[in-house]
């Protein structure tokens, strides 16, 4: 497993809205938004559209590997699984306790908490090649689209 | 988007985490214990996400027969990635650096 340096970590919430088969993102500014402070049920004479709006949050996490990383990474694959293409298939985002054992930090519980797939071939990479992976840590949920019917 | 399975134990360390409450680590739910290198904490504290392990396309597991893509998806139970690959190698007698050693686990 890898440490990842969460410092330069960014939140987004953006609302995601299909206009005529386009997604047409917008950021999402809670200020700007009314009622939801005193929300009223809209129990009568409305339409609800679940399928057309969504509010996606993330977070975006950067996953970096170096030149000399990415030949090791490569070289291991050769080695242990020599009849495969190499290619990094899928991620793990971990969770774990930090400890000291021997006077290194190692980790207790490490636990996956996300499988995410993913298609990065490294068979070419050379000393100089670096990857940074882009992971959009969230949760995206329908944002209904409510019109009153005259 | 990704295709991403999210797994029990992070829905459980969320609960924990804001409820402030212990996290109770389920048994055969770590990969210390898949690779035979189990720590225990002294001290009580709640797991953080902050690592990430790598491991091989699986495509090549279904050897060609006409199945599903979904099928070959992990399961939220899942422990482990299908093949875990190393982040680095080195020949025993030269052992790397503290410094180095720090960005790295198990």
């Amino acid at each position: 497993m890898k440490y990842i340096d969460m410092s330069k970590t960014t939140d987004k919430v953006v609302v995601v809205t299909n206009e005529n088969g386009i997604a047409v993102p917008v950021e999402y500014n809670s200020e700007n938004v009314d009622g939801i402070l005193d929300p009223v049920p809209l129990v009568h004479n409305f339409e609800f559209d679940v399928n057309n709006r969504f509010i996606l949050l993330t977070k975006k996490i950067k996953l970096r590997l170096s030149g000399k990383e990415l030949i090791d990474i490569r070289d291991a694959m050769s080695l242990l699984y020599p009849d495969l293409p190499q290619v990094i298939g899928e991620i793990g985002l971990c969770s774990g306790v930090d400890m000291m054992v021997n006077n290194y930090p190692e980790v207790a519980y490490a636990q996956i908490n996300y499988f995410i797939k993913t298609a990065n071939d490294i068979s070419q990479v050379i000393e100089s090649s670096h990857m940074v992976k882009s992971i959009d840590l969230g949760n995206m949920q329908p944002l209904p689209i409510h019109t009153k019917i005259e | 988007m990704f295709d991403v399975i999210k797994t029990i134990y992070s829905d459980l360390l969320a609960n924990a985490l804001k409820t402030n409450t212990p996290y109770q680590v389920l048994g055969m739910s770590t990969l210390n214990e898949k690779f035979n290198t189990i720590h225990h904490p002294t001290t009580q504290s709640t797991p953080i996400l902050k690592y990430y392990t790598i491991g091989m396309t699986y495509e090549d597991m279904v050897h060609g027969e006409d199945v599903s893509l979904s099928n070959v998806k992990h399961e939220p139970i899942d422990v482990s990635l299908y093949r875990h690959i190393p982040f680095v190698m080195v020949l025993v007698s030269e052992d790397i650096s503290n410094e180095e050693r720090a960005k790295y686990r198990i």
